[in-house]
């Protein structure tokens, strides 16, 4: 029992997965991320907290170069993944998103089947060689996400005909069926109801002991429940990043412990 | 919506069992305590009474650890029903084990005082018979509040009168004693001290029952705890 | 937190539910009038709408039906033999056989007036059976033909009898010939099929929409093979992948103002271009449907856009954040969801086209042709192109039947939008 409980208590000294080192993102005139400096581990739930407007997601889609797809917006400073600057000309967005995968805020399957929502990935990144090794990644990737059992006999079923958790739970499948190595999760248990949001929390506990996931929330209840590091942004700073623990029972920035215990917006 | 004991996040549930666990770490090593200060002071075991004054500092880690435990478990999941109460009930049980600990310690501090000197006869017996039955309300405080079982809470809570009993007889008994022979007063001091501290072990069982009580029920015990203690009293019965 | 307030503010006055302050009579009274503008404004749009639609009927339905008279007609070998096919006395044998139903007819005198009563036509009619089966030489069959146009008139009732017969296309000797026929029960006024399968004609009664509606068919499908493809190509690059600068902005006010340029200004385009410099065919559907493909293209390029633009960016994100590329996220996620309102943008478009009249005039497809067109390069005409020859036309028989076109003409309209009407509420996705 003690082990279980040291282990869950502080973040190991696991290795760093992503580290991010004085970036700064510009929306055109707007300095949006002001120099942040940040170490992403592996096997860690790390959460992103923040008021509204603070840079937490548009961090966030830096990791995976979401921001590429719009115009206005420029990205400086270095952030490498196992060591490898994903800013490289040489590197491949395309590639990138299927080792870094992400989930949004509002569940957005395809208008298709359940089986071709997951199957997407995997075949455009041609993962699959037969429909034996693609209905394998299916069943895998949808059993990881805990949805199998709720869908196994209607596969064809259309995807948007879901409950919205169980939708949310197959965007899971579709982002973790390439195979990532990092998960990117911008709220996702916004738009869920309580019950819906603990089942996802609880898939985001086994999860992490494949993946490193980064999760946006603005619940703060959501962040001490679920992450073993957690980092506070305010108006495009990192304030403070630690073990979830330290930033819920005493952290060391005042702003921080504003944020948290209620006093600033 | 199916109603579970479990809830949907595993590692919630891994949380408070272990604070549970912890207490009941604390529990056993009390006893132990308790029965070990008793035994020591029936043979006027000097080395027993020395471990058990050592052991006392690892339930005070113990208490430590757990109120750490709790105060991050509140933090981090944010518990309300009976999740709440379950944690505020472990951290109050912590703190009167450790008060039971703590008194285990110094009754084996005031056997070492007097494992030289004389016994008080009959009254040995007597200690031994209200160690032996604080020692049992406190097992049975802990397995009531395992078992969530608001009966069985009190009628420990009941049982602590005839601990009181127990320690008024003693009391006059150390009385007459110390009344008879001078040169027993040193000895009849340190007794009564020892009583003292069992009966106060008594007590804090239940305490410890009150809080099965409030973790079950959520009401608060009353401050009507049955007090049976007449000592208070005994001075101006004796006209001395 | 709270300071204490001075001045004391009065009472909230208490409105109570029932009563009606007059502010609020107003507007009702206001919404009543908003009401009925609208009300009215709907019905002046139907009143008008019923009113072109009952005069459309009202000259056109006759041409719905075509007299007919029933012979019997013997294939005399003396006049036709297999030999000489397809050539042949075949005016004289149906002559004969009308003649023969006709007692008081004097065969000499008034043979030429009793073979005007029914149509040219039936001779040809005659000489393709006989072609097709020269064993009916010798024998004796049982032929329906039209009668002629002033005949068939006189019949539908749009020649009075009353009229004068010095002003009257028939004249007595005529009638008294048609009721002596119709006691004898050979007239029928069966429903008018040749309308839609025989092709134009200089007779009335013969005259048909096929080579129109043939016509039609080749236009549209050309029009719908360049405009389509072309018009969604062009809607994709500029909404998905052109970068957002002052060269788009250019294009799109220049396609928005392409979409309402008159049609007649793309038919001077195509007459002088396609016609004099490239040196394609007059009249032909080729061309008409190039040039109607040059005005449809806006209006798919506008709608396309507007489908693509409807997509929500969260499917867009969706695809993206698995990993496909911008071309994989348009061409497998965008493209079939706006699919539905791509296509009703086109059928909307084509229907626009099949009305088109002015180019097609333009570029010569109100030529005289008898027959249908086999290719798209051949001469042919257009539906709304046949209707304007008809109407030009001075035969009593063409005013309804240019009446009739017409109602052929709105009904294939009302099909295909209500096809688009169908077709975008059937696929029509809630987001």
């Amino acid at each position: 029992m003690d082990d279980l409980r040291r282990i869950e208590r502080t973040a190991e000294m696991s290795d760093t997965k992503i580290s991010a080192k004085g970036v700064q993102v510009f929306y055109g005139d707007t300095h949006a991320i002001k120099d942040v400096s940040v170490e992403i581990g592996d096997k860690t739930v790390t959460a992103f907290i923040g008021p509204s407007g603070c840079g937490k997601s548009t961090f966030l889609r830096c990791l995976n170069r979401m921001n590429d797809t719009i115009d206005i917006c420029r990205v400086q400073g270095s952030i490498t993944m196992d060591g490898q600057d994903i800013y490289d000309p040489r590197v491949d967005p395309v590639q990138l998103r299927a080792k870094v995968g992400m989930v949004f805020q509002k569940p957005n399957p395809f208008p298709k089947s359940i089986y071709d929502n997951v199957a997407y990935g995997p075949k455009i990144h041609g993962m699959a060689r037969t429909k034996a090794d693609m209905d394998g990644i299916v069943e895998a990737s949808l059993r990881r996400a805990a949805l199998w059992n709720e869908v196994k006999d209607r596969l064809d079923s259309a995807g948007t005909g879901l409950s919205g958790g169980q939708q949310q739970r197959l965007c899971i499948a579709r982002a973790v069926a390439t195979a990532p190595e990092v998960l990117l999760m911008d709220e996702p248990c916004s738009a869920l109801d309580p019950i819906a949001t603990a089942q996802i929390e609880e898939l985001i506990d086994e999860l992490r002991q494949q993946f490193s996931v980064v999760i946006v929330t603005h619940s703060m209840q959501q962040a001490a429940r679920v992450s073993q590091k957690t980092a506070f942004f305010h108006l495009g700073n990192l304030v403070e990043f630690n073990d979830t623990d330290q930033i819920f029972t005493n952290p060391q920035d005042s702003r921080t412990e504003s944020y948290i215990t209620g006093r600033i917006g | 919506m199916a109603i579970n004991d479990n809830h949907i996040v595993a590692s919630f549930d891994r949380d408070l069992e272990s604070i549970q666990a912890t207490m009941i770490k604390m529990g056993g090593l009390v006893e132990q305590a308790l029965s070990d200060a008793a035994e020591a002071l029936r043979t006027r075991d000097a080395e027993l009474a020395e471990k058990v004054r050592v052991g006392d500092k690892v339930v005070d880690d113990l208490d430590l650890l757990l109120k750490s435990d709790a105060a991050r478990l509140l933090a981090l999941r944010g518990p309300t029903a009976r999740d709440l109460r379950l944690v505020l009930a472990v951290m109050e049980i912590s703190s009167h084990l450790e008060r039971c600990g703590d008194y285990a310690k110094n009754i084996a501090k005031r056997t070492k005082a007097i494992s030289g000197a004389g016994a008080i006869t009959g009254t040995l017996s007597d200690l031994a018979r209200m160690s032996a039955f604080v020692e049992t309300m406190v097992r049975d405080s802990l397995d009531a509040f395992i078992q969530r079982d608001p009966v069985k809470a009190a009628e420990i809570i009941e049982r602590d009168a005839e601990a009181d009993q127990i320690y008024n007889t003693l009391f006059r008994s150390f009385l007459t004693h110390m009344m008879e022979d001078h040169k027993n007063i040193a000895v009849g001091m340190h007794l009564h001290f020892i009583a003292k501290n069992i009966e106060r072990v008594g007590d804090h069982a239940t305490g410890i029952a009150e809080q099965t009580i409030y973790a079950v029920t959520g009401a608060l015990p009353e401050d009507d705890r049955p007090k049976h203690d007449r000592t208070a009293f005994a001075l101006q019965e004796s006209d001395v | 937190m709270a300071d204490t307030t001075t001045a004391s503010t009065p009472a909230p006055h208490r409105i109570s539910l029932i009563e009606r302050s007059p502010a609020i009579a107003r507007r009702k009274r206001k919404d009543y009038v908003l009401q009925a503008f609208g009300l009215i404004a709907i019905a002046i749009a139907f009143g008008v709408m019923f009113l072109l639609f009952a005069s459309l009927i009202r000259t056109g339905h006759t041409a719905f039906v075509q007299t007919h008279v029933t012979l019997d007609v013997f294939v005399d070998p003396a006049e036709i033999s297999v030999e000489t096919l397809p050539r042949g006395g075949f005016q004289d044998v149906v002559t004969n056989a009308l003649i023969a139903k006709l007692p008081s007819a004097d065969e000499a005198s008034e043979r030429r007036e009793v073979r005007n009563i029914i149509s040219n036509g039936a001779q040809f009619y005659l000489r393709d059976l006989v072609v097709a089966d020269p064993s009916l030489i010798g024998q004796t069959i049982s032929l329906t033909v039209p009668l002629a146009d002033a005949y068939d008139q006189l019949h539908k009732g749009s020649i009075s009898r009353e009229t004068p017969e010095a002003l009257r296309r028939v004249n007595d000797q005529g009638v008294a010939w048609l009721d002596e026929l119709i006691a004898a029960g050979a007239i029928t006024k069966p429903l008018n099929f040749a309308l839609l399968t025989n092709a134009d004609s200089r007779f009335p009664e013969l005259a048909g929409l096929r080579g129109a509606l043939v016509g039609s068919f080749w236009v549209l499908l050309i029009c719908f093979i360049i405009a389509f493809p072309a018009g969604i190509g062009a809607a994709i690059y500029l909404e998905e992948f052109a970068p957002k600068n002052k060269v788009s902005d250019f294009i799109e006010v220049n396609i928005n103002n392409l979409a309402a340029v008159p049609s007649v200004v793309f038919g001077l385009l195509a007459l002088a271009v396609f016609l004099n410099y490239l040196g394609m065919p007059r009249s032909a559907p080729f061309v008409g449907g190039l040039t109607l493909a040059l005005m449809t293209m806006p209006t798919i390029i506008i709608a396309t856009r507007a489908a693509l633009k409807a997509v929500p960016s969260s499917i867009r994100e969706a695809a993206l954040g698995v990993g496909a590329s911008k071309q994989q996220v348009v061409f497998q996620h965008v493209l079939p969801l706006a699919m539905p309102g791509i296509l009703t943008g086109t059928i909307i478009g084509l229907a626009q086209a099949l009305g088109e009249t002015a180019p097609l005039l333009l570029i010569g497809m109100n030529a005289f042709i008898t027959s249908a067109a086999s290719s798209p390069f051949d001469a042919a005409t257009a539906l709304p192109t046949q209707i304007f020859i008809w109407a030009d036309s001075p035969e009593r028989g063409f005013v309804s039947r240019t009446s009739a076109a017409i109602l052929v003409l709105l009904t294939f309209l009302i099909f295909m939008n209500g096809l688009a009407i169908y077709l975008r509420s059937k696929f029509e996705r809630r987001w």
